[in-house]
């Protein structure tokens, strides 16, 4: 409904004056527009990150080797840690330490961290076990807010705990979870190469 | 009051309008959103049913209570179904699966800036898609005549319905990730407390009623282009202040019941000042409706009074029904609507429209009706 305006100016508005229209403008610039988000905006980031890992399997210093995801940028600097970026998620692997614990044991305190972080308002998921195509045991922990998720795997290898974290927009988490949940499952833990 | 300077009546009754080609590419776009969005949608469902169908009927139950409490405050005027339909999938659909793509990389870019740990990068990103992108959608209702998107009013209820499209499908998505979260209920639950309640008022559709103001304007007001460009882009660079602000680590307490009560009462104020200023020009505009428009007989200046607010209406029925009974209170509720659906129908299209007569028949079966319940007093 048109509203009051403070005096007559001689206009006609404009959802009048596209009466009877075929919108052809109107169409052209919505569809400019919604391809400026859907090609424009990830073109830009793209163009901004390095370029994405070319390697069939990346091998940290401290023996740990994993299939990087397709897409993901690789941070070459560290050589303990595994660093991987994409569309505002970061997967790190930490370097293997040594663990008598099981498991459960392992994940239990970043559970109660989580849980009793009630400014971070997370939403804090069962842990769930699966088992990597090594062979090796592993647990995810996940837990969500309205804008952000941390994900946390712990794989087991003889003794040995190598963690995965990663933390993402929840907007991104979808697509950015199947990534990071292949990478675990790719992974390899050499004892030799452990500290 | 500036009234249109012919009236012309749009093809449709509706944003259906498939001789627009705004149309075609909103249906180009929504096939994307549901390749995007809606086979996520499909894959939580079919994963998973009972859960899924669980987090469904709770996430369908809120978008129906705020579409009630939506519409409860739009009181003065009726859409169209179908074009609050086509506004809803907008936001749940188009701007979430075009979302999925564009708001990860924005968020990289503000990563970038602001860097990865910065609570303010998550904020950033999704405030500067989602907003513009939820405001792209009443962009293309607007440019299709038949939506009828003529004013800041229409544009408030419109971006608050595409608000709330977008804010349960994502929510939808988000407490449904099965592989992530398990298929726990009590994640989906406490996924529909934590952004259905304690977000509150302070949300999507808050934000993009907002920025639908400036668009509702920009559309049906002769002021000059410059005003109009200003109060478009001034409402939509507000929105997503507003977002960010609201997703922002400021004012992070332990509890997050305080920190998200302290960062709403800004949103809300603003939300509810503009909604004050539409109202009073909804008022206004109806007010001369019906001193200039519409015959006395029909909508008289005096009647306006008891139609002016929802407490004004609500007294004249409270009185009805304590002087005649329950059924003339209820007739008078339909004489009631039928007055405010003739004053807007007159006032878009004139008084010789086929919305207007239509409107006119309603309240004259109205009027019968209520005289039928009370024979002895006059009903206008």
């Amino acid at each position: 409904m048109f509203l009051a305006e403070t005096g007559p100016t001689g206009r006609i508005p404009l959802a009048i004056r596209l009466v009877g229209r075929n919108g052809v403008a109107g169409a052209v610039i919505v569809g400019l527009i919604a391809l400026v988000y859907l090609v424009g905006i990830p073109a830009l980031d793209a163009a901004l990150r390095g370029p994405a890992i070319d390697a069939s399997r990346v091998t940290s210093s401290s023996g740990i080797s994993v299939v990087p995801p397709e897409g993901w940028a690789y941070d070459p600097d560290s050589e303990t840690f595994q660093v991987f970026t994409q569309a505002g998620a970061t997967i790190i692997v930490a370097p293997a330490l040594p663990s008598d614990g099981t498991l459960e044991e392992a994940v239990a305190p970043t559970q109660e961290q989580l849980a009793s972080d009630e400014g971070g308002q997370w939403v804090v998921s069962e842990p769930q076990y699966f088992t990597t195509r090594a062979g090796d045991r592993a647990v995810l922990l996940a837990a969500q807010n309205p804008t952000d998720a941390q994900l946390l795997w712990i794989v087991e290898h003889e003794g040995w705990h190598v963690r995965v974290v990663m933390n993402a927009p929840a907007a991104s988490l979808e697509t950015a979870f199947g990534s990071a949940q292949e990478l675990v499952e790719s992974m390899r833990i050499q004892p030799g190469g452990a500290p | 009051m500036s009234t249109p300077a012919a009236f012309v009546a749009p093809r449709t009754r509706s944003a259906f309008d498939p001789r627009s080609l705004v149309f075609w590419v909103g249906v180009g776009l929504l096939i994307y959103g549901i390749v995007q969005a809606g086979s996520h949608v499909a894959i939580s469902l079919l994963s998973a049913p009972v859960p899924g169908a669980f987090a469904l009927l709770l996430w369908s139950g809120y978008a129906a209570a705020v579409l009630a409490l939506i519409q409860r405050f739009a009181a003065f005027e009726r859409r169209p179904a179908l074009s609050i339909a086509m506004a809803f999938v907008w936001g749940g659909f188009i701007a979430t699966g075009i979302g999925t793509v564009a708001a990860p990389a924005a968020h990289s870019i503000a990563a970038d800036l602001v860097g990865a740990d910065n609570g303010w990068a998550t904020a950033i990103g999704a405030g500067a898609v989602e907003e513009p992108l939820k405001m792209l959608g009443l962009v293309a209702l607007a440019l299709i005549p038949g939506a009828r998107i003529r004013s800041a009013a229409d544009g408030l209820f419109y971006g608050a319905i595409i608000g709330l499209g977008f804010e349960v499908v994502e929510s939808f998505l988000y407490s449904t990730q099965w592989e992530v979260s398990g298929t726990s209920f009590s994640t989906i639950v406490l996924y529909l407390f934590l952004r259905g309640f304690v977000g509150g008022l302070a949300s999507h559709p808050t934000y993009s009623a907002i920025a639908g103001a400036g668009v509702g304007y920009f559309f049906g007001s002769t002021a000059s282009a410059i005003k109009r460009w200003a109060v478009m882009l001034g409402t939509l660079l507000l929105a997503i202040v507003l977002h960010i602000f609201f997703d922002s680590p400021l004012l992070e307490f332990d509890n997050p019941l305080p920190s998200t009560a302290i960062k709403s009462i800004p949103v809300i104020i603003l939300a509810l000042i503009i909604v004050r200023i539409v109202r009073g020009k909804q008022r206004k505009a109806l007010e001369a409706g019906a001193r200039d428009v519409v015959p006395d007989e029909l909508v008289s200046p005096a009647d306006f009074e008891s139609l002016r607010t929802r407490k004004a209406r609500k007294q004249a029925v409270k009185a009805m029904k304590k002087e005649h009974g329950r059924k003339a209170a209820r007739a008078l509720t339909g004489v009631q609507r039928a007055q405010l659906d003739l004053l807007v129908s007159a006032l878009d299209d004139g008084m010789e429209s086929v919305e207007a007569r239509a409107a006119w028949q309603r309240l004259y079966d109205a009027q019968q009706g209520l005289r039928e319940h009370m024979p002895t007093a006059a009903t206008g």
